[in-house]
């Protein structure tokens, strides 16, 4: 028993440094983002970026376009997704539960910033991908599906 | 704990607490621990349609949480070996759930 209880505070402390070393990751990207924007006295991000060439080998408008919707499908099956947990949370209340939760979350949340429409709206644009744009979109759907199929069928 | 006690736990977590169905499926495991049933008694019993009992039924048999005896429809379900070594675990899960 006591065995278990030290993996566990083990366990614990493995994930709390994970954590913080995450979170200090992100501080210091925020940190150069920062100060790179302050260097250029808040240009409009149009002006900051450099204009896509005119032709990109490989690199088709069709593939943007397929994206844009494989994108907006994957929000739509987190969002199903999401209602699904917590509505089995509420429930539930269990930490088992949460994790799927936050789990979701953290994937719309990545879908949401990745989504073409989002960034187009915030003044950037995805150039010079080619067909990687949309083929890791393409396969989070098939993985999506097959989650919200087990949560939702069982 | 063993490596066969840590997959049941993760699976006995996604059965009950990751799927739709799975606080039923949490009060059919507890009424056929107290004694072993066929899907008519249990639909009774949990107050339950009989089709969706047979439902949560096969799922829990097709993951070897229960397992049966006798010919389709009149089968008796009870605990399955796993299950049964392994109550704690269950106890344990559902002991953290609130509301069921």
């Amino acid at each position: 028993m006591d065995n278990q209880m030290i993996k566990k505070s083990n366990n614990r402390v493995v994930l709390t440094l994970l954590l913080v070393a995450m979170l200090a990751l992100v501080a210091v990207l925020a940190a150069f983002w920062f100060i790179n924007v302050n260097e250029q006295q808040f240009p409009s991000f149009q002006q900051r970026r450099t204009p896509p060439p005119n032709f990109i080998p490989g690199d088709l408008e069709y593939f943007y376009a397929a994206f844009t919707i494989i994108s907006t499908l994957n929000i739509a099956l987190l969002v199903l997704l999401l209602s699904v947990y917590f509505d089995i949370y509420r429930k539930t209340r269990s930490p088992f539960t949460i994790g799927l939760v936050i789990f979701a979350a953290a994937f719309l949340v990545k879908d949401l910033t990745s989504s073409p429409l989002v960034i187009s709206l915030l003044g950037f644009r995805a150039y010079g991908l080619g067909p990687f744009e949309f083929l890791p979109g393409l396969l989070e759907f098939f993985a999506l599906t097959v989650l919200l199929y087990l949560s939702i069928k069982y | 704990m063993s490596v066969n006690a840590r997959s049941l736990k993760y699976l006995l977590g996604w059965l009950i607490a990751g799927t739709r169905g799975g606080p039923t499926r949490a009060k059919i495991i507890e009424a056929l621990k107290e004694s072993p049933q066929n899907a008519n008694q249990l639909a009774t019993i949990l107050k339950m349609d009989y089709k969706t009992m047979r439902h949560h039924l096969e799922v829990l048999e097709k993951n070897r949480i229960i397992t049966s005896m006798g010919d389709r429809y009149g089968a008796t379900y009870f605990l399955s070996q796993m299950m049964e070594d392994n109550y704690a675990l269950f106890e344990e899960i559902v002991k953290k759930i609130g509301k069921k």
